[in-house]
């Protein structure tokens, strides 16, 4: 049985993409075999950030309706022994998703892999409650400010309440994965601090990213972040998914980079 | 399992019920002012039980047909369980409905008409406090009959907790945006950053607890504060307030 794992946040562009694509390669690097499921119909994205957006053939609305099967709509990743991509549907919509459909495909995928990671929507309508109600687990994305840090508290909200587990009486797992963060804009007291946050969402601190020109590199060539091992914010996702499968990891990145003599010369970037 | 060990107790339990008490009928009024009530405050209208008064009915009008006002009420996701103040009723009647007959209200309360023990409508202990979205993480002390209720995770933003004729003590935080209510008082023991509403029916004497005062709104017996005149003094300290006369007070714990 596969452990669900649903990458939500309430708000949207906050990261839930990129950091569904970091934690999916991410496990399967740890050598965890994985699938990718794209729950935003109609705005497909995680293809483009996994760079299989060509090989899409068949997606999650196909298998529902049982006009594709599982095995051909899976996309197996090239880079990343273990991993695989379940794409959304880009000419549809959330209606196109049924309870009864996702079940039957989530209890599919539950006998194949050890993980599945969803990449819910924005928002708290059907979409994001399907993709979090069969979760055992969820990574809650949320940036350093108070739109979005309400928000994933709100969503919190509807985890303990309209998913699954909640309805047996169980809880939902829950992490808190604090993305973009720039320590000297906190310095400055322009940005809310790790601290700031945990203390209003209280839940516990999975990783916290740096913003960083990294991701957006990755992302616009179509390869997950945690696959370019220099930059701080791979190093910072490969540490959550350390922590994440129960290793004891310091928190590194929350303080103010210091620039040395070497990277003043070179003029690095971080 | 032993034959001889007993299969049920009868025990003497209260519960304190809403009433409908009509005060006159229109069918299509009454229809339309539930459904503003219910719009209002979804989360206590569902499936809440109710017995029927028609004590204020005046005497010289028709009674309402009991099935119409059955239909209305439901309609609304009330529950009525059962009619009080009118003998005018043949109990037959009611009992065909499901209704139990309670007698006068006042002094020596007294149930006149046994309910059958089949009944669908029985007031489950749930129903004594409701919430909208959470129901999974709340425990409802039931012992003693005591309507206490304890929550021991946070309550997040956009949910609503409503204790019915009790108090409401949240361990953890109330977020921005959620709303927590009581009959009674609320103790917060965490941050209060959302709204909190104590003594919500009415009992002025309620009052509301906070390790730090953070809210949106706090208020008893419906006189309020908002955020902004509560920045003024004891901003995130340990307060209680309470209500003196009209005013509501704050004062630091």
């Amino acid at each position: 049985m596969a452990e669900i794992i649903v990458v939500t946040s309430g708000k949207g562009g906050v990261g839930k993409t990129t950091s569904s694509a970091a934690i999916g390669t991410g496990l399967a690097l740890r050598g965890h075999k994985t699938v990718l499921v794209d729950f935003d119909v109609g705005l497909r994205n995680l293809d483009l950030i996994m760079g299989c957006e060509r090989r899409v053939v068949f997606d999650l609305v196909n298998v529902i309706n049982n006009e594709a099967t599982l095995n051909q709509a899976l996309i197996r990743d090239k880079r990343t022994e273990g991993l695989y991509i379940l794409p959304a549907s880009q000419t549809r919509d959330k209606d196109a998703l049924s309870h009864e459909g996702v079940e039957r495909v989530l209890n599919e995928l539950s006998e194949m892999f050890d993980y599945i990671v969803c990449d819910s929507p924005a928002g708290i309508e059907k979409g994001a409650q399907l993709a979090l109600y069969f979760a055992d687990t969820a990574i809650v994305v949320t940036n350093p400010e108070v739109s979005s840090v309400r928000d994933s508290d709100r969503i919190l909200g509807v985890l303990q309440s309209k998913s699954r587990k909640a309805e047996n009486g169980e809880h939902v797992k829950e992490h808190l994965l604090l993305t973009r963060y720039n320590p000297a804009r906190v310095q400055a007291g322009e940005m809310l601090s790790v601290e700031d946050v945990q203390e209003i969402l209280a839940i516990p601190l999975l990783g916290v990213v740096p913003e960083s020109e990294a991701v957006l590199k990755a992302s616009n060539q179509g390869q997950p972040v945690v696959l370019d091992s220099e930059s701080d914010a791979g190093q910072a996702y490969m540490d959550a998914i350390g922590r994440f499968l129960g290793e004891e990891r310091e928190h590194r990145f929350l303080e103010v980079q210091r620039k040395g003599l070497f990277s003043r010369v070179f003029g690095r970037k971080g | 399992m032993n034959s001889d060990t007993p299969l049920f107790q009868f025990k003497n339990s209260r519960v304190s019920l809403n009433e409908l008490v009509l005060l006159d009928y229109d069918e299509s009024r009454l229809k339309a002012e539930l459904e503003r009530h219910a719009a209002r405050l979804p989360s206590l209208f569902r499936q809440m039980p109710v017995l029927l008064n028609f004590e204020r009915l005046p005497a010289d009008k028709p009674l309402p047909p009991l099935d119409e006002l059955l239909a209305v009420c439901r309609d609304s996701e009330l529950k009525p369980i059962g009619i009080r103040g009118s003998s005018r009723y043949d109990e037959a009647l009611c009992q065909s409905l499901g209704l139990s007959c309670f007698g006068a209200s006042g002094r020596g309360e007294r149930v006149r008409e046994e309910k059958p023990a089949e009944s669908p409508s029985q007031p489950e202990p749930e129903s004594v406090s409701e919430t909208s979205e959470v129901a999974a993480t709340a425990e409802v002390v039931e012992e003693n009959g005591s309507k206490t209720r304890i929550l021991t995770t946070p309550v997040r933003s956009g949910q609503q907790v409503y204790v019915q004729g009790g108090d409401l003590i949240v361990l953890s935080s109330v977020g921005a945006g959620a709303e927590v209510m009581a009959d009674g008082n609320i103790h917060v023991y965490g941050p209060l950053r959302g709204r909190a509403m104590a003594g919500v029916s009415g009992d002025s004497s309620a009052r509301i607890f906070c390790q730090s005062l953070e809210a949106e709104l706090i208020s008893i017996a419906g006189y309020f504060k908002a955020c902004e005149d509560l920045q003024s003094e004891h901003w995130k300290k340990p307060v209680q307030a309470h209500l003196s006369g009209t005013r509501l007070d704050t004062v630091l714990l």
